[in-house]
């Protein structure tokens, strides 16, 4: 719930939508903080676009309603526009314009021009490593400064409220370094954001609030570290020894793991440590085989994810 | 560190600014001339042009209008800089001398490339270069941009405050949405490229088509003319023909060698020659003619056709002169005949005249008095005869009586005799009884008196009345003496033969018998006479009948006479009248002149079509593949989210589109006006220049707003341009352009007669060609809009675009 320090700035009650007989949407009620970063998780088809498109005001819902600012979308759609931004997943420019003339055209749709609009479009150009490009024609740039003039053309108006669709598929890791920075730069100035995402990673990196979503559902909506506190099961720990153990060593192990489960798979031992099984437990494990002589060639701790806080919220992975 | 190196504006983007420039100074003198401020008008506008021309490249930082568009710029070369107005005059004012800029356009040509060196003569004096902004070559480098790099940028981007001064101003987004508009078409080169070219294109094309001749010179006819063919001198047909120089006359020997010619598109036409028909005589004459070709085979045919009908003037007019010269001579005949018509009146009105002498004759005998009298003597004959007969009769009991009398005479005679006797002897007695009266008196006289004196009374009185009777009886003696005579004469008149009564009754009788007789022929007579007055009166009946009818008929046969002498003089009256026209006047009695009601030759008209066929594909297809780009490429969804509101950003959309519309509209025109000036076409636009590009302006909106409409429903570029053809192609057939509109279903042509395409070519054709003004073409303008602004509506609600 919204806490005193920060307000809703995005609120949707219960909304939902259908496209013929399919529910994308089925009364989903979320909020947004101020100055958050909040993530939209969930595999393909989700709803998430759908989604992000009923809360950009893109598309009618249904049934529900949202409000930004207070104010009700539909009614005062025209007056919270100014305020909002969309960065889509696809390109939305043109493409046989220049860089400077797509940020100057966006920036006059928003009533910006003049010095104002020369100062933004200078600070954007500088900022997203455009400069450079000013004058080369969009369908001539490289995927990556195509996507960094999409987040361009999206700010150029200075928006409040940013929704990013998918912004980092298919690019790569480099470039996806550099829009994590960029969507931290906005939340350091303020902004408020909302990223939809099918990237774990991404949505535990940057994301202050994960909502995930699947089958046009709202399963659960938190933070990423509760949401795996809660949601993500166990650690596992597996340790590779030298030679295969003896069950005696097995059942040992169990008995002084209980609560999380130990499995023997050939040379490894698979432990999934329960939560209360703190980090302190895996130095204990670690010694205690060692004690019963056996060598440890390798160890690996896989923390829970949010893959899966999904799988088990939903029995089957992101990817499916 | 990031350098920029220029690449030189190559030599058709140099040449194609250059042309745009030079449109754009063209546009300045017409904008001048069409406001005619002053007599001076004229030459101001030339004035701005020139100036404009020679400061162009320092107007927008280094770009003119044309290289703006074409994303050239002019720059110094020792600092990149863009090129100042000064830098501009110098560069440009050698394309003051005539010729000058062939020269240009040669010396970047020959210059290898697009290397740098790619400078012009003038380019050296100002020392500029003109380079490509989208051949930039940037070297990418780290993230930090050079100090001197991003000064350099900075310079550049620091633009020109008079556009940012303008850039200010409020109600510009639309222009500037316009302005995107026109960038999206200017970045479709080949677009681009071919919207523009179109339009020289097609004013070639034209001026090319119609530049031939206004008329067929020649038409090759083929041509079978048996000599068999009845009452045809097929020589003197084949001379005419020839001798007319539009017909190249190629002769076959049978109809089927004529139809193949056609076919094998030796011959437009074919003539073939056949017997005259059974009615009237008339030449039959098959003109075949291709038509598989629309326009062309009518004015081949029309072209065959007025040359046979031209031969079947020459054949009547013979014809009229031969019986123009029986004419006089028939005059002469009626008028003859008009005489003896006179004559033959005459007669009947004299006969007229015997007749009612006649009738009037006829009228006095009164038939009726003579069957009246005839019958009034017929009963008088009857009655005459029956007084006869009862004379007769009476004649007989007249005879019969004077034999009664006569036997009663004879026995009165006897009688009268007998009572003379009786008489005497009465008178005997008497006297005895007066001798006894008179012894008795002496008695009485005896007697005593009172009774003697009684009785001598009674006795005188006796004897008195004796002696009455006694005197009586004498007399009635005497009286039946004479009446004994009387009956003896009576009796000897009676019987006298001849003499006597009885004789002369029995001879009245004869006479009577004879005059019955004669009355019995008599009445025959009357009888006949009656029959035959009866005859008489039903003859004259008859006659008065027919005598009125002769008259009636007289009068009838008069007046048809009359008639007939009127016809006659009124034929004749023709017949003069006839004579007086000329067999030449008959034979083709019309001088058809064609005459134009609009000073316009046939370039002039096909322009008008021509500009609106070239806005009409140009706006749909770019409208729509623009739009279509727009929503694929995510653009449309970013400014559909922006603050400005959808109207403005479709109003921008349109006016930029109406922009581009209107430069390929003036390039067409001032295409025009440099043919008209500077050729021989002699193409005048009627209207003004102002009306002109009003209804292309209304013209282009419709179509604009057409384009909008196919794009709603279409997701790619090849589908907007197959429903833009879907769109076109019929409206094209059914415009009037290819087939009359008249010859089309009414239904058809009222539809037709709406359609976009068809009202814009009225509108365009109107202005252009008859100098109409769109204030009179009212109906025109609210069938483009009304469509146009309904379409806009429906692309602004339609929240299915994205």
């Amino acid at each position: 719930m919204p806490s005193k320090e920060k307000k809703a700035i995005v609120v949707a009650e219960k909304v939902s939508k259908k496209f013929g007989s399919f529910a994308a949407l089925s009364d989903i009620s979320i909020y947004i903080l101020e100055n958050e970063v909040f993530g939209l998780l969930g595999p393909n088809g989700a709803g998430k676009s759908t989604l992000s498109k009923i809360l950009m005001g893109m598309m009618d819902a249904d049934s529900g309603n949202v409000r930004f600012f207070g104010a009700d979308l539909k009614k005062q759609h025209s007056l919270i526009k100014g305020k909002v931004a969309i960065v889509p997943q696809d390109i939305a420019a043109f493409y046989s314009f220049s860089v400077k003339q797509n940020l100057d055209f966006f920036g006059t749709l928003y009533g910006i021009k003049g010095q104002e609009l020369k100062k933004r479009r200078e600070y954007l150009l500088e900022w997203l490593q455009l400069k450079q490009f000013e004058n080369r024609k969009v369908e001539n740039l490289s995927g990556g400064y195509q996507r960094l003039l999409n987040i361009a053309c999206s700010l150029v108006h200075d928006p409040r409220v940013i929704f990013f669709d998918e912004p980092t598929v298919g690019l790569d890791p480099k470039m996806r370094k550099l829009f994590w920075e960029i969507i931290e730069t906005l939340k350091d100035d303020g902004k408020t954001i909302c990223i939809t995402t099918h990237y774990m990673d991404e949505a535990e990196h940057l994301c202050d609030r994960v909502g995930i979503i699947n089958q046009g559902k709202l399963l659960v909506c938190e933070s990423p570290k509760k949401l795996i506190e809660e949601y993500g099961g166990f650690k596992v720990l597996v340790v590779m020894l030298e030679k295969i153990p003896e069950s005696d060593f097995v059942e040992a192990l169990k008995r002084i793991l209980i609560g999380s489960e130990v499995t023997s798979l050939g040379n490894a031992i698979v432990i999934a440590l329960s939560q209360e099984h703190s980090l302190e437990k895996i130095s204990m494990i670690t010694d205690f085989i060692n004690a019963k002589g056996y060598e440890i060639k390798s160890s690996t701790l896989r923390e829970p994810e949010l893959e899966d806080v999904f799988i088990n919220l939903t029995g089957r992975k992101l990817k499916d | 560190m990031v350098e920029i190196n220029y690449i030189g504006g190559g030599l058709w983007k140099r040449t194609a600014a250059f042309i745009a420039d030079s449109l754009v100074a063209l546009a300045i003198i017409l904008v001048f001339w069409q406001l005619n401020l002053s007599i001076y008008s004229i030459n101001l506008g030339g004035l701005i042009a020139v100036v404009y021309m020679l400061c162009k490249d320092g107007l927008l930082s280094g770009q003119s209008i044309g290289k703006k568009l074409l994303n050239l710029k002019t720059i110094k070369i020792s600092n990149s800089q863009p090129a100042r107005i000064w830098d501009s005059i110098l560069r440009n004012c050698i394309f003051l001398i005539p010729g000058t800029e062939l020269i240009a356009f040669f010396q970047i040509a020959l210059a290898k490339g697009k290397n740098p060196d790619t400078r012009r003569v003038g380019d050296g004096l100002a020392k500029t270069m003109v380079v490509d902004l989208n051949e930039q070559i940037i070297a990418e480098g780290p993230k930090e941009l050079s100090k001197k790099a991003l000064e350099k940028t900075k310079k550049e981007s620091r633009g020109n405050p008079l556009f940012e001064k303008i850039d200010e101003l409020p109600g510009l987004t639309v222009f500037k949405i316009a302005l995107k508009e026109l960038n999206l078409i200017k970045s479709q080169k080949a677009g681009l490229l071919t919207a523009l070219t179109l339009a020289v294109v097609v004013m070639a094309t034209l001026a090319l088509s119609f530049g031939g001749n206004n008329a067929i010179t020649q038409v090759d006819v083929a041509i079978y003319a048996p000599k068999s063919v009845k009452d045809f001198n097929i020589d003197y047909f084949k001379q005419s023909l020839s001798k007319s120089g539009l017909v190249k006359m190629h002769n076959f020997n049978s109809k089927e060698k004529v139809l193949e010619s056609i076919k094998k598109r030796e011959s437009k036409v074919g003539i073939v020659v056949n017997n005259p028909e059974s009615k009237f005589g008339k030449y039959v004459i098959d003109l075949y003619y291709d038509n598989s070709s629309i326009s062309s085979s009518a004015i081949f045919f029309e072209v065959a056709k007025s040359q046979v009908q031209n031969i079947g003037y020459s054949m009547s007019q013979s014809l009229l002169k031969e019986i123009w010269g029986e004419l006089g001579q028939i005059n002469k005949d009626l008028g003859n005949e008009v005489s003896r018509i006179d004559d033959f009146i005459l007669k009947l009105d004299e006969s007229d005249r015997k007749l009612n002498q006649l009738e009037a004759d006829l009228n006095e005998l009164n038939i009726a008095d003579a069957k009246g009298a005839l019958s009034r003597q017929s009963e008088k004959i009857s009655q005459f005869n029956e007084k006869i007969d009862e004379f007769d009769s009476e004649l007989d009991g007249f005879l019969a009586t004077i034999e009664d009398m006569n036997s009663k005479i004879n026995a009165t005679r006897t009688k009268v005799a007998a009572y003379k006797v009786k008489i005497a002897k009465s008178q005997g007695d008497i006297g005895y009884l007066s001798a006894r009266l008179s012894s008795t008196r002496q008695t009485i006289e005896q007697s005593p008196e009172p009774a003697r004196t009684e009785l001598l009374g009674v006795v005188d009185d006796i004897n008195a009345q004796i002696n009455e009777v006694q005197t009586e009886l004498s007399g009635v003696y005497t009286d039946l003496s004479g009446i004994e005579v009387d009956l003896a004469e009576f009796s000897a008149k009676i019987n006298q033969p001849e003499t006597g009564i009885r004789a002369k009754l029995q001879k009245n009788k004869q006479d009577i018998q004879a005059l019955k007789t004669d009355i019995s022929e008599t009445q025959n007579d009357l009888n006949k006479m009656e029959v035959f007055v009866n005859k008489l009166d039903q003859t004259l009946s008859e006659v008065k009948t027919l005598i009125a009818n002769s008259k009636e008929q007289k009068k009838e046969v008069g007046a048809k006479l009359k008639e007939s002498k009127r016809m006659i003089g009124s034929f004749m009256d023709s017949l003069k009248e006839l004579g007086r026209i000329s067999p030449e006047f008959l034979a083709d009695p019309l001088i058809l002149n064609k005459i134009q009601v609009f000073k316009v030759e046939r370039l002039g008209i096909a322009v008008p079509i021509a500009l609106v066929l070239l806005l009409l594909l140009t706006t749909i297809l770019l409208t729509g593949v623009s739009f279509v780009d727009e929503r694929n490429q995510g653009a449309y969804s970013r400014m559909v989210l922006s603050t400005t509101p959808k109207s403005i950003l479709f109003a921008g959309k349109i006016l930029g589109q109406l922009i581009f519309a209107l430069i390929q509209a003036a390039i067409i025109i001032a295409l025009l006006l440099l043919l008209d000036n500077f050729t021989n076409y002699k193409i005048t636009i009627a209207g003004s220049l102002i009306e002109v590009f009003l209804a292309i302006v209304l013209v282009s909106f419709a179509f604009i707003n057409w384009g909008l409409l196919i794009s709603n429903f279409t997701k790619n570029q090849g589908t907007t341009i197959l429903m833009s053809l879907l769109f076109i192609i019929p409206m094209l057939f059914l415009s009037g352009v290819i087939m009359p509109l008249e010859l089309m279903n009414p239904i058809i042509q009222g539809f037709a007669q709406v359609l976009p395409l068809t009202v814009s070519i009225t509108m365009l054709s109107e202005v252009m060609v008859k100098g109409n003004t769109i204030g009179n073409l009212g109906f025109e303008a609210i069938v483009l809009l009304i469509p146009a602004f309904a379409i806009l509506a429906l692309t602004l609600l339609n929240k299915n675009l994205r």
